[in-house]
């Protein structure tokens, strides 16, 4: 059944405690994996804003670990200190809108150019690295065990499960199997998984001019390498064209290392962080070619989507500058 | 490295098949103009630069399986190798070939591309 702004206002009132009347309910993206509404009401007479993600299921990378597991890792992320959006109740699918979640709405601006060149959000920029590490330290000093359960994604699993992708689509393209050679020789064990968010990086964020806000798009979680988030936050993808700034677009790779290890007191291996960063860049590039074929496939008949795979080049670049850098380090004294 | 799908010839299918049912809503019909103006450009560059392309590839597949001492020198057998991994002092050469050809790639698909 089609979710509909009806439905969700004979639904969530019976989910919550206390007295709620629904003013307004709109729909503000319907994206490829989460369905997410705006939601005004009162409950016992207090005005109420709140964001309602639901599961679109349409498509799913095979990564993400569900509507129910993304709103626990949140919860938990914000009871360890991670600035997050409160959620409210949790709807595990049987109440009649599929899986998903109600939180509070949080004030800010997530969109990256907007984020990057307005200079309101100059003291955001300036204050971005040590704010993002300290969110990410509360992110990975969360206890694993309240959180049992969720699927542990370390490197080798993942470079496998990408490069799967990448064969299937029957391309043979030496930079990705160069580069899944590399990756597949070279991962790094992961002895304590932690929670990661997975998918930390700008577009992701709520700020203010008062900084960080929110960390939003918990639907990658996982348990597996902290470093995975930072290398993440680096990708070249998410610099917006500012290649020279690694994080971000913002700052420089040291700065936010030396911010985590401020916030964590853990030194971070510039080896250990550039090997995901190369991970993220790998995977960026399947997803890119995920999104082409669901094109060429018929699946999502989107010229969007045909357009992102000559975006394919681009990934290709990227990884082939990583690699080299990461080569280098290596052999630097 | 062969040129990313869609193929040329894909890519003017899709932007055939978007003209056909374009958007209702005008802001969205204009965002995919946009794409459509991208696209045509590029287009355009691969009509002209793709034989110089295919023909530097050719080239660089040739090397890069000398260097592994491969006898067949076609990109499925050196993808096939790659992914069986690449001793370093192998990996530094195999790099020099493929970035400049990464550039030309890019030169075609997306020549705004910071380097």
């Amino acid at each position: 059944m089609a979710i509909t702004a009806e439905r969700i206002g004979q639904v969530l009132p019976a989910r919550l405690a206390g007295q709620v009347e629904i003013s307004r309910c709109r729909r503000l993206t319907a994206g490829a994996s989460a369905d997410t509404w705006r939601v005004q009401a009162t409950l016992d007479g207090q005005p109420q804003d709140w964001i309602l993600r639901l599961d679109a299921g349409a498509e799913d990378l095979g990564m993400a670990p569900g509507k129910t597991w993304e709103a626990r890792a949140q919860q938990a992320a914000g009871e360890a200190g991670c600035p997050v959006a409160r959620v409210v109740t949790i709807l595990s699918g049987q109440e009649g809108l599929g899986e998903g979640y109600l939180m509070e709405a949080l004030p800010g601006e997530s969109l990256p150019p907007v984020l990057l060149k307005d200079d309101r959000y100059r003291p955001a920029r300036d204050g971005f690295c040590q704010q993002a590490a300290q969110a990410l330290a509360a992110i990975h000093r969360t206890p694993p065990a309240v959180l049992d359960g969720l699927p542990v994604q370390d490197a080798l699993t993942q470079v496998e499960q990408l490069y799967a992708m990448h064969q299937d689509y029957g391309e043979a393209l030496p930079v990705f199997s160069l580069v899944y050679g590399w990756l597949k020789a070279n991962a790094p064990e992961c002895a304590s998984p932690a929670l990661v968010h997975g998918d930390f990086r700008l577009g992701n964020f709520l700020i203010t001019d008062n900084g960080l806000q929110g960390v939003l798009d918990w639907e990658l979680t996982h348990l597996g390498d902290p470093m995975e988030d930072l290398g993440w936050l680096c990708v070249n993808a998410w610099r917006f064209g500012r290649r020279h700034l690694p994080v971000a677009g913002i700052d420089s790779r040291e700065a936010l290392y030396l911010a985590y290890q401020a916030a964590t007191g853990i030194t971070v291996d510039p080896l250990h962080a550039r090997y995901w960063e190369l991970l993220g860049t790998f995977k960026w590039g399947v997803i890119c070619q995920y999104q082409a074929y669901s094109y060429l496939r018929g699946h999502v008949p989107s010229l969007e989507r045909a357009a992102i795979g000559r975006r394919v080049a681009e990934t290709e670049y990227d990884m082939l500058v990583c690699l080299q850098d990461l080569t280098e380090l290596n052999h630097a004294p | 490295m062969p040129l990313n799908r869609p193929t040329a010839s894909e890519l003017v299918a899709a932007i055939a098949a978007y003209r056909q049912q374009p958007d209702a809503d005008s802001r969205v019909d204009d965002y995919y103009g946009k794409i459509i103006r991208h696209l045509e450009a590029l287009l355009a560059r691969e009509a002209t630069l793709s034989p110089r392309y295919q023909k530097n590839e050719r080239e660089v597949i040739k090397q890069s399986a000398d260097i592994l001492g491969l006898k067949d020198s076609d990109a499925a057998t050196l993808a096939e190798a790659f992914s069986q991994g690449v001793l370093p002092d192998a990996l530094q050469k195999i790099l020099s070939l493929w970035l400049p050809l990464a550039e030309e790639k890019l030169a075609i698909d997306n020549p705004r591309y910071p380097l």
